[in-house]
C-alpha cells in the first residue's frame, strides 16, 4: 500500500514525496480492527470507521456552511474521502510520520488526487471564507500547531480596502524601502497616509551634534519618538486606519503599540535588518500582529521564543519605476563608469576584501569610507553620499558592479550570511553585470549560473571579473535571465501582494485587470467624491473619468 | 447638410439671447440640435431654427445620484453622450461657462469645437473676468457675444420665435383683451431681491389707466408669483380693477407668448419673458439694477428703453454685492416708466424724454438700444458716453482676428 501511495504522491505533491520517503514510520504505534492506534490515541473506529465517518460528515455539514474546508490531520481516510465529495479540500499534516503510518495502511489515492495537502505554517495564508475541522487525534497531539492556524486563518479574514497608517523611519536603509512600499500601495488604490518621520531627520541630527553624553543623547531620542509616536496617535484618531505599517528603525514606542492593539488595528512591522546586528526585535516584536523579517531559521527560532507567533520571511526587492535601465549621456557614463565598480557603506569587510581588486579598473563609491588608505585612491569623490538617482546610474555605467554584503567581523565574505541585501535585486533591476557573494538564501530568489553569478572567494571574484570583461557574450543570458527574474518575481510590488496575502487585506486591482475604467473605480472607491478626488489630481483624463467628473459636477450644481 | 450642435443648459432668456447665433448657423446651411435642460423644451419648440432640442434630464441624473446609483448614471450618461456622436457633429458650440458644459464638450465629438472653456481665448477669457469680477468696462451683449465666440458673423439683427398664436390662445386673447392697447407687467424677478415693489407697479397701472384710458394691463408671472397678482390688485383703486387681466401663473409658453405679441409694450425687469418680447418685436421698458447689466443683458432690440440707478456701485456682480437688499432698485419710482410709456405712445417726444430724465440724472439713467457694426449697444440718452464705442470695437476686433 505504502509504495502504491508514495507513487500518488510524488506525482501530484513531489516536495511532500520528498520529506516522507525520509521520514521514519513511527514506533509507537499498534494495528487494532480496522483501526490503527497511535501514540495510544485510536485513531478512528476499530469496529466500523465508514458508519463514524458518515456521523462526523453529518455533524460537520450540519455546522459547516462554506464550500472550502480545512482539515487539521491526516489520520482519518474514510472521512476524508466523504469531505472529498462535498467541500474543496485542504488537508494540514501536522506529523509527518503519523502520515507515513496511515500511507502504509490505507489507500490514500483519492484524497491525494483530489485535496490540497499543507504541510507548512507558511502556506497557511490568503483562505478566505474557509472552515477548520480538527480530527480528534491530531487535535489532541498537536495542539499547539492547531492554536497556531487558527491563530492565521483568524488573521486571514480580509480586510477590504484597509487604511493604512505607514510610519516612516528618520533615516536610514530601511527609508527608501518604505518609500517603494507607499509608491506602490498607492498604485494599487489602498488609501494611505504617511508619518514621515523623515521630515524631522534634522531634529535628530541636531541631538547628536548638540549632546556629547551619550544617555543625553539617548534620552532626547527618546523624546523624539515619543513625538512621533503621538503624531501616530492623533493620526489614528483622526484617519481611522485598518493597518498600522511600520518598518525598521520606525520610530514607535511601545505605548503607541499597545495603543494600536488597544485599538483592534492591525500592526505590521517589516525588519529589514540583520536580526544579530540590530536586537531591539527582542522588546519590540511581540507588540506586532504580523512581524516579517529578511532572515529564517535561526532567527524564527528566536522568535518562537518571545512569543511572537506571525512571523514571516520577506526578502527585499527592487523598484522598476527607479532601478532600471539608463541610456547615460557621456558625460555620465565618463564620471560614473568604470569595469568595476561597488557602491555602499566601508564596512571591515569590504575594506578587507576589496584589497583584492587594486589591479582593477574599479571606483568606490558610497559613504564611511575614512581612514581608508589602501583603497584612498578607488574612492570616488571623497567618499560622499550618493544619491538612489545616482546609485542606478552607476550601476548603468559600471561594466561589472560588485556585491558584496556587509560584515564588521570577518574579513571578507561572511561565511554565515544569510539574507540577501536590496543591491541584489537593483542591480538585477538595471540589466548591467552583478556578481555577488554567496549567501544562504540567495537561492531561494535567483538559480546560481542561470540568473545570478556568485563568488564565495577572491579568486573566483577575480576569475569572474576577468572572464565576464573578456568574454561578455558568455554572460548576456544570465544578465537577461536575471533582468527578467526581479521584474517578475522580486519587486515591492510583489512584496506589497506577499505582505496583503498573509495579512489579509484586499488591494485594489491595477487598472489593466478590469473589464473597463468604470469598473476599476466603482470597485476601488466607495463615494463619487473619492473618485472624483483621486480623478481630478491626474493630469489627463479619459472619457470614463469625464463622465465621473461630469457626475459629480451635476451633484455639487443642482444638489447643494 | 452640415450639423451643428449648441450647448445652451442655462434658461429661457439664454436659449432666447442665442436664437440670433442659431439663425447664422442656419444661414449657414447646418443642421441645429440645441443640447438644453428638459424644462426647456417647451421654449424649444418655439424657435423653428432649431431642428432637433436635446433634452438633459437633469431630474434623472440627480435622482440617481441621491439613490447612489451610480452605474446606472454612468451607463445612462455614456449611453446620451453616444447617441450624440452618433450624429457626428461638424460643429459644437459651448455657450455656458459651467463645468457641466466642458465636460459635456469634451465627452461629445464633433469637427470643430467653439465657445466657453473649450479654446483657449483671451477674449473669452477677458469678458469672463470682466463679469465675474467688475463689469463696468464690458459692454458686449451676450447676443453678440455668442456669435462672437463662435467666429460666425450675426446675419440679423433681432431674436426669433415663431410668431404664430394658436386658434385656441387667439379666442381666449379676444374674449379678454378688448381694449385698444394692452400692457403686459411682469412683476417677478429671477432673485428675490431684485424683484422691483409690487406697489410701485401697481402706481404705474394706476397712471397709465388713468392716463391712457382705451388700455388694459395684463399682469404675468409663474405660479409661484401668484401672490404678487393678489397683492397688486390690493393697491390699486377699485375702479380700475376691471381694466387688470391677472394671468400669473395662467400661461404656458405659446399663451405668454400671445399675450406679449398682443401687448404694445412689457415693462419688466431683466428676466427670461423681456427676451421674449424682444423676440416678439414688441415695446420694452426694462429695468437693470443690481447684478443685472444693461451692456451685457439688455433686451436686443431697438425698440426697447432701460432704466438702470446711477450709482457707483452699479452694477455689482453675482458674488459681491456691496449691499445685501439690491436698494438701488429704489432708485427707478414709477413716473420714470411712466414717461417711458408716453413716448411710446407717442405721447411725448425725445426732448421731452431727454429733458425728465437730465432732470432725475443724479437718480436714474435712461438707456435707448442702437447697432453697429459689431451689434448692439446701448445709449445714455442723456449724452451717448463715446469710450464705450471705443473700447466695443477694440474688443470685437481683438474677437474677430481669430477668424
Amino acid at each position: 500500500m505504502l509504495e502504491k501511495n508514495l507513487k500518488n504522491l510524488e506525482k501530484t505533491f513531489p516536495e511532500l514525496y520528498k520529506i516522507i520517503i525520509h521520514t521514519e514510520l513511527p514506533v509507537a504505534y499498534e494495528k487494532t480492527g480496522k483501526s490503527l492506534k497511535f501514540k495510544n490515541n485510536l485513531l478512528f473506529s476499530k469496529y466500523s470507521p465508514e458508519k463514524e465517518a458518515d456521523a462526523i460528515f453529518n455533524r460537520i455539514l450540519s455546522k459547516i456552511d462554506v464550500e472550502e474546508l480545512l482539515i487539521f490531520g491526516i489520520a482519518n481516510p474514510f472521512l476524508l474521502k466523504k469531505c472529498i465529495s462535498k467541500f474543496k479540500l485542504h488537508i494540514f499534516i501536522p506529523d509527518f510520520s503519523l502520515f507515513k503510518l496511515c500511507l502504509n495502511f490505507f489507500d490514500y489515492t483519492e484524497i491525494i488526487s483530489n485535496s490540497n495537502l499543507i504541510w507548512d505554517l507558511e502556506n497557511i495564508t490568503n483562505h478566505n471564507n474557509i472552515e477548520i475541522f480538527p480530527l480528534k487525534v491530531e487535535e489532541k497531539l498537536y495542539s499547539d500547531i492547531l492554536n497556531e492556524i487558527k491563530i492565521r486563518l483568524k488573521a486571514v479574514s480580509k480586510i477590504s480596502q484597509p487604511k493604512i497608517l505607514i510610519v516612516k523611519p528618520f533615516y536610514g536603509g530601511s527609508l527608501p524601502v518604505i518609500n517603494y512600499l507607499e509608491m506602490n500601495l498607492q498604485k494599487f488604490n489602498v488609501k494611505i497616509k504617511s508619518i514621515e518621520s523623515d521630515k524631522i531627520f534634522s531634529a535628530y541630527q541636531l541631538i547628536s551634534s548638540t549632546l556629547q553624553k551619550k544617555e543625553f543623547v539617548a534620552n532626547m531620542r527618546v523624546k523624539l519618538i515619543e513625538f512621533v509616536s503621538d503624531m501616530v496617535f492623533y493620526a489614528i484618531e483622526e484617519f481611522k486606519p485598518d493597518i498600522v505599517f511600520a518598518i525598521a528603525q520606525s520610530p514607535l514606542n511601545d505605548k503607541i503599540l499597545k495603543h494600536i492593539r488597544g485599538k483592534n488595528i492591525t500592526s505590521i512591522f517589516w525588519f529589514v535588518e540583520d536580526y544579530k546586528l540590530f536586537t531591539y526585535w527582542q522588546y519590540f516584536a511581540p507588540f506586532y500582529d504580523f512581524y516579517f523579517v529578511i532572515q529564517k531559521d535561526e532567527f524564527f527560532h528566536e522568535l518562537k521564543k518571545i512569543g511572537v507567533r506571525n512571523f514571516h520571511y520577506l526578502p527585499l526587492a527592487c523598484e522598476p519605476t527607479i532601478h532600471k535601465p539608463l541610456i547615460l549621456t557621456e558625460e555620465e557614463k565618463q564620471r560614473y563608469g568604470s569595469l568595476i565598480s561597488f557602491v555602499g557603506a566601508g564596512y571591515y569587510n569590504r575594506r578587507i576584501f576589496f584589497r583584492n581588486l587594486l589591479d582593477f579598473d574599479f571606483k568606490i563609491w558610497g559613504s564611511d569610507w575614512e581612514d581608508e588608505i589602501i583603497l584612498k585612491d578607488f574612492i570616488q569623490e571623497n567618499g560622499r553620499r550618493v544619491s538612489t538617482e545616482e546609485t542606478v546610474k552607476i550601476f548603468n555605467a559600471s561594466f561589472i558592479n560588485i556585491n558584496l554584503h556587509s560584515s564588521n567581523f570577518y574579513e571578507g565574505i561572511a561565511p554565515d550570511g544569510d539574507f540577501v541585501n536590496p543591491r541584489t535585486f537593483e542591480i538585477a533591476a538595471c540589466n548591467t553585470f552583478q556578481i555577488v557573494d554567496r549567501r544562504k538564501y540567495l537561492p531561494l530568489h535567483f538559480t546560481e549560473g542561470v540568473d545570478i553569478l556568485t563568488y564565495s572567494n577572491e579568486n573566483e571574484m577575480k576569475h569572474l571579473i576577468r572572464d565576464i570583461s573578456s568574454f561578455p557574450e558568455k554572460y548576456v543570458e544570465i544578465r537577461e535571465n536575471s533582468f527578467k527574474r526581479v521584474l517578475s518575481e522580486h519587486t515591492y510590488s510583489h512584496r506589497i501582494k506577499e505582505i496583503a496575502q498573509i495579512v489579509g487585506f484586499e488591494i485594489g486591482k491595477k487598472k489593466e485587470n478590469f473589464k473597463d475604467e468604470k469598473e476599476f473605480y466603482l470597485a476601488n472607491f466607495n463615494t463619487l467624491e473619492e473618485i472624483t478626488d483621486y480623478i481630478s489630481k491626474k493630469d489627463k483624463v479619459s472619457k470614463t473619468e469625464t463622465i465621473f467628473l461630469l457626475m459629480q459636477e451635476l451633484k455639487n450644481t443642482y444638489l447643494k | 447638410m452640415k450639423k451643428a450642435l449648441v450647448l445652451q443648459l442655462s434658461r429661457l432668456g439664454d436659449i432666447l439671447q442665442s436664437t440670433l447665433l442659431l439663425n447664422s448657423l442656419k444661414k449657414e446651411n447646418y443642421k441645429i440640435f440645441l443640447l438644453g435642460d428638459e424644462k426647456n423644451s417647451s421654449i424649444a419648440n418655439e424657435i423653428p431654427l432649431i431642428d432637433q432640442f436635446i433634452p438633459f434630464e437633469i431630474g434623472g441624473f440627480l435622482k440617481k445620484i441621491k439613490d447612489k446609483n451610480l452605474s446606472e448614471l454612468f451607463n445612462e450618461l455614456l449611453n446620451f453622450v453616444e447617441s450624440l456622436n452618433r450624429e457626428n457633429f461638424d460643429i459644437l458650440i459651448n455657450l455656458n461657462h459651467s463645468l457641466i458644459n466642458l465636460y459635456l464638450s469634451q465627452l461629445i465629438n464633433a469637427e470643430i469645437k467653439k465657445g466657453f472653456k473649450i479654446e483657449n481665448n483671451s477674449f473669452i477669457d477677458f469678458i469672463y473676468s470682466n463679469i465675474r469680477n467688475g463689469r463696468e468696462s464690458n459692454f458686449f451683449n451676450l447676443v453678440d457675444l455668442f456669435n462672437c465666440f463662435s467666429n460666425i458673423k450675426a446675419k440679423s439683427k433681432n431674436l426669433f420665435i415663431n410668431k404664430s398664436i394658436s386658434n385656441k390662445n387667439l379666442n381666449f386673447l379676444k374674449k379678454i383683451l378688448k381694449k385698444e392697447n394692452n400692457i403686459t407687467l411682469h412683476l417677478g424677478a429671477g432673485h428675490e431681491l431684485r424683484r422691483w415693489s409690487v406697489e410701485k407697479f401697481a402706481k404705474l397701472a394706476h397712471l397709465i389707466l388713468q392716463y391712457f384710458k382705451n388700455t388694459t394691463i395684463t399682469l404675468t408671472g409663474s405660479k409661484n408669483e401668484a401672490k404678487f397678482g393678489r397683492e397688486f390688485i390690493k393697491f390699486l383703486p377699485p375702479e380700475y380693477k376691471s381694466d387688470i387681466i391677472n394671468l400669473i401663473g395662467k400661461t404656458d409658453i405659446p399663451l405668454l407668448k400671445a399675450v406679449l405679441l398682443k401687448s404694445s409694450i412689457l415693462i419688466s425687469v431683466d428676466t427670461g419673458i423681456m427676451h421674449l418680447a424682444s423676440a416678439c418685436g414688441i415695446n420694452l421698458i426694462s429695468m437693470f439694477y443690481a447684478s443685472a447689466f444693461v451692456h451685457e443683458t439688455g433686451p436686443y432690440t431697438e425698440k426697447a428703453l432701460i432704466l438702470s440707478p446711477n450709482e457707483t456701485c452699479y452694477p455689482c456682480t453675482e458674488f459681491y454685492q456691496p449691499c445685501n437688499d439690491f436698494h438701488c432698485k429704489d432708485n427707478i419710482c414709477e413716473q420714470d416708466l411712466f414717461e417711458c410709456v408716453k413716448f411710446f405712445f407717442n405721447n411725448s417726444d425725445n426732448d421731452t424724454l431727454k429733458n425728465y430724465f437730465t432732470e432725475h440724472k443724479k437718480r436714474v439713467n435712461l438707456y435707448k438700444p442702437a447697432f453697429d457694426k459689431f451689434g448692439i449697444y446701448y445709449e445714455n440718452i442723456i449724452g451717448p458716453d463715446s469710450s464705450i464705442k471705443k473700447i466695443r470695437e477694440k474688443g470685437f476686433k481683438l474677437c474677430l482676428k481669430r477668424t
